[in-house]
């Protein structure tokens, strides 16, 4: 009997972590590594520099966590987010993602198309809208999941 | 040149969360939000169901997979998340998606935006969880979610 082998797509990552010890300018306190709470407005951004071990690595994914304790926190809740990389001293823009409504901690999946991390390793987190009919973005962290294949 | 931008559609998503005929694992598809009924149990999980009707036809642009971050039960995340339709006579396999490690206290969701949008045109959808990360094989789920 002719065997036909089968063809399966190998994953491109296979294996994930949350980034750890990142520095961060401008941070807003999305990228300082604690859970404090933070208000502001849509428009609100942080810069953050992940740790040199991640040299061309993958972001495999964001993870935004906030306080969900009342109905008017979770409509502060970011709706898009922008991700944006410093390489080669231009900020580019990377991708737009989209969180679901009323988690108090939520993850959007880069694994389907990934962005390496430059040498610079400078990302930028920008909050283009939330739930709310007001301009209120509340959050306690933005981190990112890093990878590699 | 002047661009013409008033015939430009806007899109707004539609997030799907209500759902009819429910088949297979009815949990993933039962649209309570993720509270009560629940999958937790060794066998990968394989869930059916119809969107409302104002959905159908329309692309599905994202899947938002929800499970839990306690101590006791997060590593039940499955592994890989397979995403069908149905086009009036048979499943049609769309994409395999591959989750990221789960962690205690951290995200009870995770979304997939479809970089390639999955046609809709009957408003039947499945998705397989297979695997997972806990050390004793057991499944997760409490809710599915897409956007069109």
């Amino acid at each position: 009997m002719l065997m036909v082998p089968m063809l399966v797509k190998a994953p491109v990552v296979t294996y994930t972590e949350t980034a750890k010890s990142p520095q961060w300018q401008n941070g807003n306190g999305m990228f300082d590594g604690g859970l404090g709470t933070n208000t502001s407005s849509v428009g609100a951004m942080g810069d953050v520099i992940v740790n040199a071990k991640y040299t061309g690595w993958l972001i495999v994914g964001i993870r935004y966590i906030r306080d969900n304790y009342n109905a008017s926190v979770k409509a502060d809740g970011a709706k898009a987010m922008r991700i944006q990389m410093l390489d080669g001293g231009v900020w580019k823009h990377m991708r737009d993602v989209t969180f679901p409504y009323g988690e108090y901690s939520s993850e959007v999946s880069l694994l389907d198309s990934p962005i390496t991390i430059s040498p610079d390793r400078r990302f930028r987190v920008s909050i283009l809208s939330n739930y709310a009919s007001g301009n209120g973005a509340q959050w306690k962290e933005v981190e990112f999941v890093v990878g590699y294949p | 040149m002047l661009l013409n931008l008033t015939n430009v559609a806007v899109y707004v998503p539609e997030v799907v969360s209500s759902w009819t005929n429910l088949g297979g694992t009815t949990a993933a598809f039962d649209g309570n939000g993720g509270t009560g009924n629940v999958y937790n149990a060794k066998a990968d999980w394989d869930a059916q169901a119809t969107m409302p009707l104002q959905h159908v036809g329309k692309p599905v642009r994202s899947l938002t997979y929800y499970y839990v971050n306690d101590s006791i039960n997060y590593g039940k995340k499955v592994r890989f998340l397979d995403l069908y339709y149905w086009d009036g006579a048979k499943w049609v396999f769309h994409k395999t998606f591959n989750s990221s490690v789960p962690s205690v206290g951290g995200p009870s969701s995770e979304t997939h935006e479809l970089a390639e949008y999955m046609p809709n045109p009957t408003g039947r959808i499945r998705v397989v969880g297979r695997g997972s990360w806990d050390q004793y094989s057991y499944r997760w789920v409490s809710e599915i979610r897409v956007t069109v």
